[in-house]
C-alpha cells in the first residue's frame, strides 16, 4: 500500500529538542514531511499556507506559548480537526487539564533519557500514521 | 240687792277676773313665743346672709386665687374677664387694653384653635385643648385648656370660660423622657454605627425643634471628625451623608468641642470666628461631645437659623443623652473596627493564596527551565556515546554511565523540590479519604523487594483532607523504610492509635537505624544522611510539611542496626 507522506508541524523553541526529534524519527520513518515553528505565532502564520496532518506542540515557549496557541486554533474552523499532541516537561496538573479542556489528542512528558524519548515519540507517530482519521 | 245676787255677781266677776288673767297669761306666753320665733328667724336670716356672703367670696376667691388662669371671653373672642394668674401669664392687663384671644394663638395652631372653638360653641364644652400661645413678651408657651359655654336665662350662649394651664415645662420634661426612651429603644438592637447615629440625630432634631442635627465620629488615626449622620428636613435614614464633611481636630466649633470635651451653646455664630459654613448660615449652634472612658469619641451638633435659640436645659438634656448612648456608640465603633480588620484579613488571605499560586506556577516554570538543559545534556552525551561507541574504552563508558546517573539525581532533585514547594498550593478541596484502601493500593504500586513484608496492624481510619498529600506522606515513610533496610527478612509495621482529637500513626522498620544526633536534622530540607542516587534529601521535609498542614507532629525512635519507628499525628 502506498502511503501518502504525513505532514508534521513541530512547534518547539529549543534547538536541541528539534535535533532530538529529527534524529529520533529518522531512524525508523522516512515518510514524514516536517515543518518547524519556534513559537505559536510563527506556527499560526505557517498554518495559513500549509495545513499539516498532525501538530506536535511544546508548551513553554516565548511569545505565544502552547496554551495561547491552542486557544487561537480553537477559533479557526479549518484547523480545529487537526490532532495536536503536547510535548511538555512539566506534568503540572493545572496545565494538562487546561490543555485537555482546549482539545488535545494526547500529551507526552519529555523524559530525561534520550532512549526513552525515542521510544515514546515513535510510538505516538506510528499510532497516528496508521490512523484513518488523518488519511481522509 | 239681794245678797244672793251679790254673791252671784261677785262669783261671776271672780270668774271673769280669772279668765282675763288666764287670757293674759296665754297672750303673754304667745307673745313670748312669737318673740322667740322672730328672734330665731332673725338669727337664721343673718346666718343665711353670712353664708351667702361667704360662698360668694369663696367663689370669688376660687377664681382669683386659682393657680391656673381663668378667662371669660365673648363669642368673638374678646376677653371679658381674666384672673390675676391669667393676666400675669399672658402679660396683658384686660382692664387697660382690649384683648382678643386670636392674637394669642400661635400661628401654626390657628386652624386647630378655630376648629376647637366652633366645637365648643356647638357642644357647650371642650376638654384637653393642647396648643401653643404667644404671650405679650413674645414667649411661646404650651397650654392645656378645658372650656365651657355660659348661657343666659333663655339658654342662649353668651360667653365662654376656660381654665388654662401652663404645661410648657411639663411637656418639655415629657418630651425629654419620650425622646430618651425613643433613642434607647431604637438603638437597642442596632450594631451599625450609621444607623445608631441616624436615630440619635433625628430624635435630637425633633426634640430641639430644628431641622439640622449632625453626628460626627472622631477618627483618631487622621485626627479628624467624620460626619456619619446628618438629619435634615427631608433626609432619609438610608441616605449616606451628602458632601461628607471631614473636620480636622480643633477646627470649627465642632472640632473645638472634640478637643476640649466641653459642650457649648453659641447664641450667634456670626460673632464666633470658629464657625464653619456648611450648607447655609444658621445663627444658633449647640455642640455636645460624646465621651467614653475620658475620651471624646463623637460629637453631636445641631444648628438653628434663629439667634439665641438653644437653652441651657437643652444642653443638659443632650449631655444626658450623650452619656446614655456613649457605651452603645463605643461598641459600634469597636465592631466597625473589627469588621474593617476582618475584611483586611480576608484581603490578605486572598493575596497570600494568590502569591502561593504564583509560587506554585513559578516552581513549575523553574523546574521546566532547569530540566530542559538536563534533557539536552542527556541527549547530547547519549549521541556522542552512540555515534562513537567503538572509539571509547571501558573507563570512558563508565564515565558516560556516571554522567547519566548524575543527570538522573539532578532531575529527581528538581522534581522533589517542585513537590515540596507545591504542598502549600491548594490543589483540591478537602474530602474524606479512606486511608486503609489508599495505603493498601499504595503498597501494591510501590516497588517492594521480596525480602520485605509490609503489615497494616489495625484498620486505618478515614481522614478529611487531600488524598494526594496523604499518599505522599505514607509513600515517603514507607519508601524510606524499604530503602534503608539491610535485613534478610525486612518487616515494616504500619499502625494507628485513636486519640480524642487526633490519630497517632506509626511506621516501624527493622532497618539500619538512625543515630539520635540526626533526629532533628533529618527533617530539614536537603538533609540526606546516606549518599544515594535515589535520595534527594527532601522526602522527610515533605513528610514534616504535610504533617504540619494537618496540625500534627512527627518524631522518631531509633536504634542503630535494630530499626526505626516514625510516629506522626493527624488532627481529626
Amino acid at each position: 500500500m502506498l502511503q501518502k507522506k504525513i505532514k508534521i508541524l513541530l512547534i518547539e523553541d529549543d534547538r536541541i529538542e528539534v535535533i532530538k526529534f529529527n534524529r529520533a524519527i529518522s531512524s525508523e520513518f522516512s515518510s514524514f514531511i516536517i515543518s518547524l515553528a519556534s513559537n505559536g505565532k510563527e506556527a499560526l502564520s505557517l498554518l495559513k499556507t500549509s495545513i499539516p496532518d498532525i501538530i506536535l506542540l511544546d508548551l513553554n515557549m516565548p511569545d505565544t506559548n502552547g496554551i495561547d496557541f491552542l486557544k487561537s486554533v480553537n477559533d479557526i474552523p479549518k484547523l480545529k480537526h487537526i490532532p495536536i499532541i503536547v510535548l511538555t516537561t512539566s506534568n503540572n496538573s493545572i496545565d494538562i487539564k487546561e490543555c485537555y479542556r482546549l482539545g488535545i489528542s494526547g500529551y507526552l512528558v519529555k523524559s530525561l533519557k534520550y532512549e526513552d524519548y525515542e521510544i515514546k515519540i515513535n510510538a505516538i507517530l506510528k499510532y497516528w500514521s496508521l490512523n484513518e482519521f488523518i488519511h481522509k | 240687792m239681794k245678797q244672793e245676787k251679790v254673791d252671784i255677781l261677785e262669783r261671776a266677776l271672780e270668774r271673769q277676773k280669772k279668765a282675763r288673767k288666764q287670757a293674759e297669761l296665754i297672750l303673754e306666753q304667745k307673745s313670748l313665743d312669737l318673740f322667740y320665733a322672730s328672734q330665731e328667724l332673725n338669727k337664721a336670716n343673718i346666718k343665711l346672709a353670712e353664708l351667702l356672703d361667704e360662698k360668694t367670696s369663696q367663689l370669688k376667691g376660687v377664681f382669683e386665687n386659682i393657680n391656673d388662669s381663668y378667662v371669660v371671653i365673648d363669642l368673638h373672642g374678646e376677653v371679658l374677664k381674666m384672673n390675676d394668674v391669667a393676666e400675669s401669664f399672658f402679660g396683658y392687663d384686660f382692664h387697660s387694653e382690649p384683648i382678643n384671644v386670636q392674637k394669642l394663638i400661635y400661628n401654626e395652631d390657628h386652624e386647630y384653635a378655630l376648629k376647637s372653638f366652633s366645637q365648643l360653641v356647638k357642644t357647650g364644652h371642650f376638654t384637653d385643648y393642647t396648643a401653643r400661645i404667644i404671650t405679650k413678651s413674645k414667649e411661646v408657651k404650651w397650654v392645656h385648656i378645658n372650656g365651657s359655654i355660659i348661657y343666659d336665662k333663655l339658654k342662649k350662649p353668651i360667653a365662654a370660660q376656660g381654665i388654662i394651664r401652663d404645661i410648657t415645662v411639663e411637656r418639655e420634661k415629657r418630651l425629654i423622657v419620650d425622646m430618651i426612651n425613643n433613642i434607647m429603644k431604637s438603638i437597642l438592637g442596632k450594631e451599625n454605627i450609621y444607623e445608631i447615629a441616624w436615630e440619635i440625630s433625628s430624635s435630637i432634631a425633633t426634640y430641639l425643634g430644628t431641622n439640622d442635627c449632625v453626628i460626627y465620629l472622631v477618627n483618631n488615626q487622621e485626627n479628624a471628625l467624620e460626619q456619619i449622620a446628618a438629619y435634615h428636613n427631608k433626609a432619609l435614614p438610608d441616605n449616606q451623608v451628602l458632601n461628607k464633611v471631614i473636620i480636622p481636630f480643633g477646627k470649627g466649633i465642632v472640632g473645638n468641642v472634640a478637643q476640649t470635651g466641653v459642650a457649648e451653646i453659641i447664641g450667634n455664630t456670626d460673632k464666633d470666628q470658629r464657625y464653619i459654613l456648611d450648607d447655609e448660615r444658621r445663627l444658633s449652634e449647640i455642640t455636645v461631645p460624646i465621651i467614653s472612658e475620658g475620651k471624646v469619641i463623637a460629637v453631636i451638633d445641631a444648628e438653628h437659623k434663629n439667634e439665641n435659640y438653644f437653652k441651657k436645659e437643652q444642653l443638659n438634656t443632650i449631655e444626658n443623652i450623650a452619656n446614655l448612648v456613649s457605651f452603645k456608640i463605643k461598641s459600634a465603633i469597636n465592631l466597625r473596627e473589627r469588621k474593617k480588620t476582618e475584611s483586611l484579613n480576608i484581603e490578605l488571605l486572598k493575596k497570600l493564596e494568590k502569591s502561593n499560586e504564583e509560587l506554585h506556577e513559578y516552581a513549575h516554570i523553574v523546574s521546566h527551565d532547569l530540566k530542559s538543559p538536563l534533557r539536552s545534556l542527556a541527549a547530547l552525551t547519549t549521541w556522542i556515546k552512540i555515534d562513537n561507541l567503538s572509539a571509547f574504552d571501558e573507563a570512558s563508558l563508565q564515565n558516560f554511565k556516571d554522567i547519566e546517573i548524575t543527570l538522573e539525581t539532578m532531575e529527581n532533585l528538581i522534581s522533589d523540590i517542585l513537590k515540596y514547594s507545591s504542598l502549600d498550593a491548594v490543589v483540591s478541596e478537602d474530602e474524606v479519604v479512606e486511608l486503609d484502601s489508599l495505603i493498601k493500593n499504595l503498597i501494591l504500586v510501590l516497588y517492594v523487594p521480596e525480602n520485605i513484608t509490609i503489615n497494616i496492624l489495625n484498620k486505618l481510619p478515614n481522614l478529611k483532607g487531600d488524598k494526594t498529600k496523604f499518599q505522599q506522606l505514607f509513600q515517603n515513610l514507607i519508601g524510606n523504610a524499604i530503602k534503608f533496610n539491610n535485613k534478610e527478612n525486612g518487616v515494616i509495621d504500619i499502625d494507628v492509635e485513636d486519640y480524642n482529637s487526633f490519630y497517632k500513626f506509626s511506621i516501624k522498620d527493622n532497618g539500619i537505624g538512625i543515630q539520635d544526633r540526626h533526629f532533628d536534622s533529618i527533617f530539614k530540607i536537603f538533609q540526606s544522611l546516606k549518599k544515594d542516587q535515589n535520595s534527594s534529601g527532601i522526602g522527610l521535609s515533605i513528610v514534616k510539611k504535610i504533617v504540619n498542614i494537618y496540625k500534627g507532629e512527627v518524631w522518631l525512635e531509633s536504634e542503630i542496626d535494630k530499626g526505626t519507628t516514625f510516629y506522626f499525628t493527624i488532627k481529626k
